[in-house]
């Protein structure tokens, strides 16, 4: 049985024009599947981060189409977008972005409260469910700064989660952890692809990090060099 | 305010918030605002004028006045009621846009 598509590039290209016409993506055409784990590495500078940033709607203004669960992302308006986001992505950034007014729980119900399809009471207890998934249920009631940058990325995580989104997506979740959170949070992330059937799409420059993953997309120069297929 | 709160902002936007939605966070904390530095206002103000209406003032032309004569017409406190939101609807409303149409990819790439 062939897999669903969760994502589809359809040729996306991409240039800055400030202060100059560049280039940073040309032509870039791939898909992922539901359950796959996916890591795209390259050089500072090859267009990872900002192919990441289209595939993740948030950016807008390029060429080509992108494809979301088989539905067109491409000419949708922001808050179309926004809600698109809200249900389908989870996010994971190389800082937490938490939010130091509430609590951590708080912060992992966030998301779940605007999607607004479960009574907060649901949220609550599903936002606790995926801090236990993450070990670190005991910090709930604390806030952002009162905990560690490693146990930080996870309530990141958590967060990410709450909406048992289609896809997770990283932006070097892992850049600014030491090797042994990086490792905790590596294992989270293949414990959630292989119980969960979680897919993901990392982009790390982590090399060990990427061998691991099932799939490594290698890109280089705006371009795929490598589909790792 | 605004400035202090870019991450936050783009970290509601990439999880899902809208910039209506940025937009609407922003102009009721300083609705908040409005309300109660208003409220306390007029508190104060009231309170104040209480005090100043037991201060003794006799004055031959005016017989029957033996204490500070004050206006409590509740005209006035309606007035400073009204402007203390109106002001801070608009002092919000400007920055509010701003961050409602920040774009969070921006932010996010600068770390």
């Amino acid at each position: 049985m062939k897999k669903k598509k969760v994502i589809e590039a359809i040729d996306i290209s991409k240039s800055f024009h400030d202060p100059i016409t560049v280039k940073v993506l040309s032509n870039i055409s791939f898909s992922i599947h539901a359950g796959e784990f996916v890591s795209i590495v390259g050089k500072s500078g090859c267009g990872k981060s900002t192919l990441l940033y289209i595939l993740s709607t948030m950016d807008t203004s390029y060429q080509g189409e992108l494809l979301l669960d088989d539905i067109s992302m491409t000419n949708k308006k922001d808050a179309a977008l926004a809600k698109v986001r809200n249900e389908k992505i989870g996010f994971v950034f190389q800082f937490h972005y938490l939010l130091n007014e509430f609590n951590n729980l708080k912060n992992v119900m966030l998301p779940g409260l605007r999607l607004g399809k479960l009574p907060a009471k649901e949220v609550e207890h599903n936002a606790y469910q995926k801090l236990k998934i993450l070990g670190i249920e005991k910090e709930a009631l604390k806030y952002p700064n009162q905990i560690s940058g490693g146990q930080k990325q996870r309530v990141a995580i958590a967060r990410a989660l709450i909406n048992d989104p289609l896809i997770i997506m990283g932006d070097e979740p892992t850049g600014n952890l030491d090797k042994k959170n990086s490792d905790i949070v590596f294992n989270i992330f293949k414990e959630l692809a292989e119980e969960f059937h979680q897919s993901l799409l990392i982009v790390t420059h982590d090399m060990d990090f990427a061998a691991n993953t099932q799939r490594t997309i290698t890109m280089e120069d705006g371009k795929i060099i490598d589909a790792g297929l | 305010m605004i400035y202090e709160k870019m991450d936050s902002i783009a970290i509601l936007k990439a999880t899902g918030f809208s910039g209506k939605d940025v937009h609407a966070i922003f102009i009721s904390i300083a609705l908040a605002i409005g309300l109660t530095g208003g409220a306390l206002g007029l508190l104060l103000g009231l309170g104040l004028s209480a005090l100043i209406g037991e201060i003794p003032f006799d004055t031959a032309s005016l017989p029957t006045v033996h204490t500070y004569p004050i206006s409590y017409n509740p005209m006035f406190y309606l007035i400073g009621a009204v402007f203390s939101v109106i002001t801070t609807y608009l002092a919000g409303y400007f920055p509010s846009r701003k961050a409602s149409r920040i774009d969070p990819v921006d932010i996010i790439r600068g770390k």
